[in-house]
């Protein structure tokens, strides 16, 4: 008869140490399990946004940035989502406009070309770099001459 | 006492491997999802390489200008979301068609030459023109425009 209520006890003990466990455990594991949801959307979309940047115009102006989306996903078309870097040194987009929209959506969608105007003056007939990132992360470069 | 510190101890197991189960099958769901993330831009990258255009004309007429640009690549293109540019500034006012559209109507297949007449009158002297495909693989050639 003392055996019995000796595993009981035991067996009770040992429950309740692992439901300890596991309510520590758990939420850490949920936690970590949201995270991974929220990076791989993050990441995912970074990977399918690709755009690449088709011609550069130097004008009085500023300079005229022409954006190609030839990626999977659809990107925004307002200039606070883009950031322009010349030569390392970023400069201020203060336009964006849909040059082509075949939606009418006003989203710079695959195939689409959007064009920036970029607030910098530039010595014509030099070579430069240039660096468009977008606000997920995804970039083109390339180098133009002013 | 040992046959209950068994029983707890199995319970304890399966509690912990239920929840690295959940852990696992959250992170195998995640991974698979950013791997077909990955092979959208694999396939991006594989048309890129593939794709090879010239533009042909060392000259256009500036009262009826029209571009000849061939397919040199190794995989067919799509016309719709193709992009030219002269002197940087993005042409919309344009029709196209394939010569001697033989196979696979509509498709730009390599060796097939993509016939450009741009609707309006350009101004004569050296111009850059630019031409895009869909995937960003880009031509750029000084014309004569005469």
């Amino acid at each position: 008869m003392e055996v019995p209520i000796a595993h009981v006890i035991f067996f009770i003990g040992v429950t309740v140490a692992s439901y300890l466990i596991l309510s520590a455990v758990y939420p850490q594991v949920v936690s970590l399990a949201n995270a991974f949801v929220i990076q791989k959307s993050k990441i995912a979309e970074r990977i399918r946004t690709v755009f690449s940047i088709e011609e550069v115009m130097n004008t009085p102006q500023g300079l005229m940035v022409y954006l190609k989306n030839i990626g999977y996903e659809s990107m925004k078309a307002d200039a606070n989502s883009y950031d322009v870097f010349i030569d390392g040194v970023l400069f201020n987009v203060t336009n964006a406009v849909l040059e082509r929209d075949e939606n009418n959506n006003g989203v710079f969608d695959p195939g689409d070309v959007l064009r920036l105007t970029v607030n910098v003056t530039l010595v014509p007939g030099e070579v430069h770099r240039i660096k468009v990132v977008y606000s997920n992360g995804a970039s083109d470069e390339t180098i133009f001459t002013s | 006492m040992g046959f209950s510190v068994l029983i707890g101890g199995i319970v304890t197991a399966s509690i912990i491997l239920l929840a690295f189960f959940f852990s696992l099958s959250s992170f195998i769901s995640n991974t698979i999802q950013i791997q077909e993330a990955l092979d959208l831009h694999y396939k991006i990258i594989d048309k890129q390489i593939k794709t090879v255009i010239e533009i042909l004309n060392d000259t256009l007429n500036s009262t009826n200008p029209t571009l000849f640009v061939l397919n040199k690549g190794y995989t067919n293109l799509l016309i719709n979301c193709t992009t030219l540019y002269i002197n940087g500034t993005l042409i919309t006012n344009y029709t196209s068609y394939i010569l001697n559209d033989m196979i696979d109507k509509g498709i730009w297949n390599p060796n097939e030459i993509l016939v450009i007449r741009i609707n309006g009158n350009l101004s004569n002297g050296i111009a850059k023109v630019t031409f895009s495909t869909c995937e960003g693989v880009k031509y750029s050639k000084a014309v004569n425009i005469t």
